[in-house]
Order: C-alpha cells, then structure tokens, then sequence
C-alpha cells in the first residue's frame, strides 16, 4: 500500500489516536514516522528524524512564535488590563448592557499586544468579572462575553495561529496581519452589537454602568498609551520593513517587558514565571509542529494532498460549495481540537485544494482570505461546547456560574460570528482592502 | 497560565528531582530566549544608528540571524522536559471524558510511552547528528563561523532529559492508573 491510499489510512489512524487521548504532537510523529517507515524502510526513517528535527526548531521563521508567546507573558504582567478596560468603560458603560461591552472592547485592545486567546480572556477576566459582578450582571453574559472576547486575542494581530498559517502557506506575514485588522474590527462590533441585541430582551441581565464626562474619557484613553504605542511600534514596523517578524517580536517583547517591569511592578519571581509560561507553552506548540512537519513530510511523499487537489478541482464542484464543507469541517473539528493543531493538520491538504479551485482572485488574495476566513472559524471551536477552552478557563474564574450558563452566554456571540462570516466570504473586499490599499 | 497544575510537582524523590531539573533547564532557556530577544533589539537600533553622524561606528549585530535560529533552537529544545511533566501537552480530551479518572490514566500511560519512544529516538538521532559535525570541516553557521555541532549537543541534552521524563511519566500514569486516577488539571 503506497501513494494516496497510504496517505489516507494514515489520517484515519491519526484520528485514531487522538480519539484515545494521545497528545496530539505525539500522535502525529508516530502516525508520520510508521508511514515513513512503512513507505521507505528502516534507515531513511532514522534519517528522516535527523534531518527533520533539530531544522524543526532551528528556523527563523518559526522563532517569532516564542518571541510572541514571551511577550504575551510580560503583557499579562504589564499591569494594563485596569487602564485598557477603563478605556473602553468610559465610552460604553452607561448603556444597557455596556459593561459587558467595555469588557469585548478591552479583548480587543489586549489583543493588540497578545497572540494568544486563551491568555486573553484569563487577564481581561480578572478586571472586568468583578466589575460586571458589581454592576449586578447576569453569570451568562458575564461570562459569554468574555469567553468571545478572548477570541479576539488571535484574531487582532500580532496572532501565533495566523503567524503560522503564513509561514505553512509561503505567505507575506505583514500582509496577513493587516488583513485581520478590519476582520478584527468588525469581530469586536459584532460582539457589542450581540450584547445590545441580548440586552433589548434581557434587560435585567446587563444593566447600565456609570456614566463618565469628557474629562474623565480623555484621561482613561491617555492611561492606555503604552498599548497604542507597542502595538503601533511592532506592527507598524513590520509592515514598513524596518524588522523583520521575528525582530518585531523581540521588539514587542522587549517593551512589554519594560511595561511589566516599570508599570506592573514585574519582578524576578513575576520573571522567571514568564519564562516557565513561556517554555511550557512554546514546548507544547513545537512539539505539534515537529509532529506536524513530520507528518506532512510522509503526507506529501504519498501525493495525498496533490491528489485531492487534482480531484476537487477537476469535479466540477462550486468553489464555494468546496469552501464551506472546509469551514464545515473546522468547525466540527473545533468542538474537540484546539486551533493551533487544527491549522497545522489541515492546512497542507485544504491549502493547495483552495489554491486550485477559482474564486475569480489572485492567488495571494485567495491565501490571505481564505486564512482569515479558516482563522476566524478554528476560533470559533474555542467557544462552543463541548470542548471550548475560553469557556472552561473564564468559568474555572467565574465559579459561581453554572457551565451551562456560561455556554448559554455565549450563543450571541457564535450568531454573531456566524454572519461575520458569511460576510466575509461574500465581500472579500473587507479583508483585502486594506492589503490592496497599503501595497 | 502559569499557574502550578495540581499533582505537577511530585512527592516522590526521583519526580522532584526530574521536576527540579526540567524546571532549571526550562528557565535557562528561558534566559537564553531573553538574551536573543535583548541581541535582536540591540542588533535593530545599531542598524539604524549607523548611519547617524557620530554614531557611524554602530551596526547591526554580526550574524544576528544565524544567532536567532540556533539559540531559539536550543532554547526550544530545553523546554520539552519541563512542558512534559507538568502535564502541559495538549491531546483531544472529548472522546474519553465520559470515562473514569483510572480509565483515563490508562490512556495516558499509553500516550507516555509513545513519547518515550519518540524522546529516545530523537536523542539518539541527535547524537548521530552531532557525531555528523565533529572534525575541522564540521558543518557551521555562514558568517560567526560557529560550530553547529553544539546546538546538536545542546539538544542531546535536553531530549536525555526529556526521554528520563518520559519515562518517569510512564510510570507516574501507572501509579495514577492503579491509585486514585489522574489529577485534574
């Protein structure tokens, strides 16, 4: 049994090992290397390993990744969640259902110096839950919103997920990372606009906050100027070409270090915390990738992803119709599998399908829309039941609130992110405008 | 995030001993991640002020890429252990939820195991690519010259470390699978 056929038998045994809860970075070396062995014999396989593991790690592409996740520590340190939640109350509090709001508007803010969604929601939670708690609102909207807000942490670049998609996918990281930035927008509207439509028919669920004057609103803004000015310095200088990715990351973490150290009162203990953060997660992220690369190694060897490529666009069948089963299929797949490994498992296969089939753009244009697109939907498995690790981590810190409850929280938002979706799959404009515009 | 896992941290001496180490290893490579990023930020600002009156004898950092990819290099590797043996790897939780914390020790003394294997191997093929880089004309890096052979070593290291885990692991699942069952994380 060799080629395609192989290729897929592998994939079947993968499901098969991950169903039976082996970590999924294991599962993957295993399933790669006993179909490598199977295809080619003994010796090649030990090559195989040679040759692929110590260039798993030692790439510069990649080292944005821990860079990234570093300064994700030091932002959790950085004392900003208070000023950046303030921020956002200032302008929203008063409103039915404005406290909530402010909390989404503050994910989305601390999104813009952390890539990681989960980090996200458990630092926003820690301001905005009492708050919301004192202003007397109800555990499922509390909670809903933000267990959804943290996705924005991934969506609104600097982003670990879409930084790897565009190095798995040969593509432009600056031009990814602009291209989410109106997705990311329009993410943290949509998610305000649910909690306002929530709100109209439960009134008592999220009653108003207080009202801030002018003064007030100038000075909470003002207090969040070390967020702007990072996220303007690493992104605005990836996108002018002064540093490349992986130097914007070094540069991001650096400030946020300085910002932990002088504004949240970082010290050694809070240090070597953020490397101990910094070493499980990125531990736990490259051994997926060393699983992955391993794994699509064996995959393309069996020209399983060529074939279906060739297949799917000689069927016959609407591209869009193909695009949706893809979506489809990541959704299903995010209700038991994190974003991280969904992206590196499918993405050699669904990518060249994409790039086959005619969307009526160019093929760069095809790539970035159709990242944002897979990117928005693996977020969405963060929030739906029965594994949404956004949920699990907001209700670990919200105990009083039932799980069910805090689910029912976030049905809103998944509404909310369904037609973002289909908007963006019917106006690819709105995500490559701004790529158009700035290149 | 960060915070401790229950049943991460062991009573019996030899996982103390192997946590202590991971742990050590971990933030070293921490450290080392650090320095890289400190290098980088020094590297950017000197590029930038070269060519500045006065400031012309700055520069980047010589062979400041090549300095990224084999240090994140090692400092990835040094943080394998550490991420093992508190539990940190992520695995699809879904299909055996409804089983019992036993049942579910089992799985993981499987899962284990796998990883044992997989650590020993990548040792030893590391070592064989260390071995691959010894003598005058060993493999180095394209303008400091440096040898890669240490990086290799450096990743022997570590994957030792992380097979000895590993190992311990295997067993600590067994104990968890024969006593009360895995501590929820």
């Amino acid at each position: 049994m060799i080629g395609p056929e192989l290729g897929a038998f592998a994939f079947v045994a993968l499901l098969a090992l991950l169903a039976l809860r082996i970590p999924i970075g294991v599962s993957m070396i295993t399933v790669g290397l006993g179909a490598y062995l199977v295809m080619r014999g003994v010796s090649p396989t030990l090559a195989y390993v040679k040759n692929t593991s110590f260039s798993a790690f030692a790439d510069y592409g990649l080292s944005v990744v821990p860079l990234f996740l570093l300064m994700g520590q030091f932002a959790t340190r950085a004392g900003m969640s208070k000023a950046l939640f303030n921020a956002a109350n200032v302008f929203l509090g008063h409103r039915r259902g404005g406290v909530a709001m402010a909390s989404v508007g503050a994910c989305a803010g601390f999104g813009a110096i952390c890539g990681s969604s989960l980090a996200t929601a458990a630092t926003m939670a820690q301001v905005a839950l009492p708050e919301m708690r004192r202003f007397g609102y109800s555990g499922a909207l509390s909670t809903g919103s933000l267990a959804a807000g943290g996705t924005l942490g991934i969506l609104i670049p600097p982003s670990v997920v879409l930084v790897i998609y565009a190095i798995l996918t040969e593509q432009n990281i600056a031009k990814m990372f602009v291209a989410a930035l109106v997705p990311g927008f329009l993410a943290a509207l949509g998610y305000v606009l649910a909690i306002a439509v929530y709100v109209r028919f439960r009134p008592d669920a999220g009653p108003t906050g207080e009202r801030a004057d002018a003064v007030a609103r100038r000075k909470a803004v003002a207090e969040t100027w070390p967020v702007v000015a990072i996220f303007l310095l690493v992104i605005g200088g990836i996108y002018a070409g002064w540093f490349t990715p992986t130097e914007g990351a070094a540069v991001g973490a650096f400030s946020t270090l300085l910002l932990a150290i002088f504004h949240g009162g970082m010290r050694w203990q809070g240090f070597v915390d953020s490397l101990k953060g910094t070493a499980e997660a990125s531990a736990m992220i490259f051994l997926i990738i060393l699983g992955a690369k391993l794994f699509n190694g064996m995959l393309a060897l069996t020209q399983l992803p060529q074939s279906a490529a060739l297949f799917i666009g000689d069927s016959g069948l609407a591209p869009m119709a193909v695009l949706a089963v893809m979506l489809l299929i990541y959704l299903l797949l995010g209700c038991v599998m994190d974003s991280l490994s969904m992206i590196l498992l499918t993405i050699p296969i669904f990518f060249p399908i994409v790039m086959a089939l005619d969307f009526g753009m160019t093929p760069e244009e095809t790539a970035i829309w159709f990242g944002i697109l897979a990117l928005i939907v693996v977020e969405v498995g963060l929030i739906t039941p029965p594994v949404g690790m956004n949920v699990f981590i907001i209700n670990s810190l919200a105990r009083d609130v039932p799980m069910l409850d805090s689910f029912r929280g976030v049905l809103p938002f998944l509404l909310s992110d369904a037609v973002r979706v289909i908007i963006l799959i019917a106006f690819p404009i709105i995500t490559l405008g701004l790529v158009n515009l700035l290149w | 995030m960060a915070c401790q896992p229950p049943g991460a941290v062991s009573v019996d001496p030899i996982g103390r001993a192997l946590y202590r180490a991971s742990a050590a290893l971990a933030v070293l490579g921490g450290l080392l991640l650090a320095a890289i990023m400190v290098m980088v930020v020094v590297s950017i600002i000197g590029r930038n002020l070269a060519g500045v009156p006065l400031f012309g004898w700055l520069g980047p950092v010589p062979g400041d890429f090549e300095l990224v990819e084999l240090g994140v290099a090692i400092a990835l590797f040094s943080f394998l252990p550490y991420c093992q043996i508190v539990r940190g790897n992520v695995a699809v939780d879904f299909f055996v939820a409804k089983a019992s914390a036993r049942t579910r020790a089992w799985f993981a003394v499987a899962g284990n195991l796998l990883y044992t294997i997989i650590a020993a191997l990548l040792a030893w093929q590391l070592f064989n690519g260390y071995l691959d880089r010894l003598g005058p004309y060993g493999e180095t890096t394209w303008i400091l010259g440096l040898p890669t052979k240490w990086g290799y070593l450096c990743a022997v290291v570590a994957t030792v470390l992380l097979a000895l885990v590993c190992a311990y692991t295997v067993l600590r699942s067994i104990a968890e699978a024969r006593g009360s069952g895995e501590p929820v994380r």
